[in-house]
Formats: structure tokens, sequence, C-alpha cells
């Protein structure tokens, strides 16, 4: 069977690393696709080629990025049918309101805070893979 | 004609040379009049053109002058909103400023507290005590350097915010402070008077940053007490309440007291006291937004005391108003 990578969106390479980092040590070897800007996400998500098309279990999204933004890749997945019910958590380290109410108006399903702590930091990555993982996929088995 | 008849004419002719002679002077003297008259109406209607002309000339002058001060005001206001527009714009790249601040320099502490995790639990086997020291006091670092970014924030908000003034009961605020800070150090025994329904006029986000951070600071400050003792009291100071909140904690000395309140500024280091030095800037900044004035008093062991207005007292108004 094949399973839905989780697509994370991240311009420092750094936190790419940790996060990744982060799933590994919650969820083991799950797919990852890791990109470093809006464009490369919309890219993925909207390929000309159909059969190249990514739908992920869920898209781990930063805000302020290079290229592309985090606010206009989410509203471009909200606007195609394809893609309008895919799982978005927002991972910022943004503090302001007007942000988080942008967000959630375009459709983020989650706005989580990038703590600094790291430890924070690992489990708060931890918990929106294992979350989106395993509700995903117990809607599969389901079918 | 004969004598009587005679003298009868010379007499009614002297008496017609006669009356022809007044005629005539009655005339010349009409003639007379009748010039001065137009002499005196010529004079009349010339000095009455000249002040007429003068009028005019008033007149003109005051709607120049009219027109002037309604230019000056068109070009008053067209500077006040072109200054108004610079200080949107300045405001608008505070807050981006401060808004590239807390993304831009949080994400190197991340990476920094992040991969000294990462070593602490992927690399333990290779790493000895001493390295493993290291790491978290670069761990320690990391977070408390992420806790000036967000009270350096917190400071330049408190700028910028508008300020809406509505009622606020202090009392409830001071109880609701304590109390949680009670649930946090659920170990420590403090004293607490606060005096009951102070209500003052004041915006109720800044009064609580203001009271959240002088009771936090006296709390802190008299972990070490005995017998600790934190109250609220209102004094009256001139017209105006005065809010005083006074712990018995370790205090401070009065020579110190000028750089109580400047940011970054700290009276403790940190392994007596944990803090950033930033929160009795915010209390001033907050303050002085409202007009009024703190200022502090203490003594090395026998605790600190706060006094604070939430507006200018009507003297200090009354003064603005008299210059």
């Amino acid at each position: 069977m094949r399973v839905d990578p989780i697509l994370l969106v991240e311009d420092s390479e750094d936190e790419r690393l940790l996060a990744r980092r982060a799933l590994k040590r919650s969820i083991g070897d799950y797919p990852i696709i890791a990109v470093a800007n809006g464009q490369e996400a919309i890219d993925h998500l909207f390929s000309p080629n159909p059969a190249q098309c990514l739908t992920p279990k869920v898209v781990i999204l930063d805000l302020k990025m290079p290229k592309m933004g985090g606010l206009e890749v989410l509203k471009a997945i909200r606007s195609n049918p394809r893609t309008s019910a895919l799982p978005v958590v927002i991972l910022t380290s943004s503090k302001e309101h007007r942000d988080l109410v942008d967000c959630y108006q375009s459709g983020a399903n989650s706005y989580v805070q990038k703590p600094v702590d790291s430890t924070e930091y690992s489990e708060t990555i931890a918990v929106i893979g294992r979350y989106w993982a395993t509700i995903n996929e117990r809607a599969q088995i389901q079918e | 004609m004969n004598q009587q008849e005679r003298d009868q004419m010379d007499r009614a002719q002297l008496q017609i040379e006669t009356l022809t002679t007044e005629l005539m002077e009655t005339q010349r003297g009409l003639t007379a009049l009748t010039f001065e008259l137009e002499e005196r109406v010529a004079e009349r209607t010339a000095s009455l053109r000249e002040s007429n002309q003068k009028l005019k000339e008033e007149v003109a002058e005051r709607e120049k002058a009219e027109e002037e001060v309604r230019r000056l005001n068109e070009e008053l206001e067209l500077r006040v909103d072109r200054r108004t527009h610079e200080l949107e714009a300045a405001n608008r790249d505070l807050d981006s400023f401060a808004y590239s601040v807390s993304h831009d320099l949080r994400a190197p502490l991340r990476s920094i507290d992040g991969f000294s995790l990462a070593l602490l639990e992927d690399c333990s086997d290779k790493i000895d005590d001493m390295g493993k020291d290291y790491l978290h006091r670069i761990r320690r670092s990391a977070q408390r350097m992420a806790q000036l970014i967000d009270d350096l924030l917190q400071l330049s908000r408190i700028v910028r915010r508008e300020l809406t003034r509505q009622p606020v009961n202090l009392s409830r605020e001071t109880r609701e402070i304590l109390c949680h800070l009670q649930e946090q150090n659920p170990e420590r025994k403090v004293e607490l008077f606060i005096e009951e329904g102070l209500t003052d006029e004041a915006d109720p986000t800044l009064i609580r940053v203001v009271l959240q951070n002088i009771l936090e600071n006296a709390w802190k400050y008299t972990s070490k007490a005995t017998q600790a003792r934190i109250e609220l009291r209102k004094e009256n100071h001139e017209d105006r309440p005065m809010y005083v909140i006074r712990d018995n904690g370790a205090g401070f000395s009065m020579a110190y007291v000028d750089k109580l309140f400047v940011p970054f500024q700290r009276l403790h280091s940190d392994d007596e006291f944990e803090g950033t030095g930033i929160g009795l800037a915010i209390v001033r900044r907050a303050i002085h937004r409202h007009g009024g004035t703190v200022s502090a008093s203490g003594k090395i062991g026998e605790g600190a005391c706060f006094r604070f207005t939430l507006g200018p007292s009507v003297s200090d108004v009354g003064g603005a108003q008299c210059e």
C-alpha cells in the first residue's frame, strides 16, 4: 500500500533537519517530502502531469519564506477541489495576532507557534506527525 | 401835479430805491451763502469719498488677510495629513521591524537549542559529563535569549498600542495575578493584603501588564523572606488616587533607584533572582502612556514599594492649560 507522505515546507535547512529528526522519533521511517519554499510546495502539489500530483497526508507549512509565503500556498490548496480538504498545519515563529487570524480565515486546520525550546519543538512536531498519520491510517482502515 | 403829489411820489421813489437796495443786498448775501454751502458740500463729498476709499481698502485688506488665513489653514491641514502619513508609515516600519526581529532572531536560536538537544539525545554515548554540562549551558543561554527577545517585543508593543480607557478593578486583577502565582508555586506561603474596590479608568491590557510585572517582582523577591507579605493599597496623592504595591522581600538600595526602570538594568544576578531586566521598563512605559507617574522606594533586606497613578493629577493638567 502506498503511503501518502508528510509535506514539510520550511525555508530553514536546520529546521527541516530538526523536524525530520522529531518526526522520525515519533512515527519512525514515515515518508517525508521537505521543500524550502512555497513555490516548491506548489510545484509538488499541482504538477502539470496529474499522475505526479502529490496528495500528502498533512502539510506542515511555515509562513515567512522566500519566493512564496505559507499563506499563499494555503490559499492555493483551499481553492483547488482536489486539495481543498487537505489538512494544513501552520508552523511559524510569528506571534502576530493578524497572522493567526489570516491563517484560520484562509482555512488552516491548526496554527502552531514554533517553540524555541527544542524539547517543546520536537514534541510539537511529533504530535503533529502522530496525530495526522494515525488519524489518516484509521480512516484508511475503515475504508 | 401839485406839490403834495410830487412829494408823495418822491417818497415812494425813495422807498422803492431803499427796498431795491435791500433786495440786492439780500440777494448778494444769498449768493454768498449758496457759494459757501456748495463749497462745504464739495468738501464733505471729498472727505466721504476719501473715507469710502479707505473703507474699500480696508475691506480688501481684510479679504486678503482672510484669504491668507484660509490658505495657511489649508497648508496646515496638508502638513498635518502629510505628517500623519509619515507617522503611520514609521509605525508600519516599526511593526515589520518587530515582526522580523521576532522571526529572524528566534530562528538561529532554535537551531542552537535544537542541535544541542540532538547531540544530548543522539550522541550521549560519545559525550562525557563535562561535554553534556556545556551543552546544557548552551541550551539555557538560548532559552534566555528567546525570553529577552519576547520581552523586547512586548516593550515595543506597549508603545504602539492604542490606549482605550475603561473602568478596571485593580483589586480583582491583583487577586487573580497573585492566585495564579500561588498556583504556580503551591509550596509558598505569602501573606496578602489587597484593599477592596479599587477601580480606576485605565487600559485593561496595559494595566494588567503593569500589575503583572510589579506583582511578579514582589512574588519573586519575597521568595527568601521568612514571613513574606505583599500588599496593595490606595493612597490619596493630591487629587488623584495613587496605588501602592509593597513587599517585604529582598528590597534594593536607593542608590540604584534610577537604574530600576531602565531596560536590561538589573540589580540582582541571575543566580540570586532570575529575570531579564525589562519588566519595570515595561511598567514605566505603560504608566506613561496613561499620563501617570511611577516611583519606587526600598531598602536592602526590608522590601520594595512601588507607587503609581493612572493619569495626570488635576493640578498638572491646570498647569499645562496655563502655558
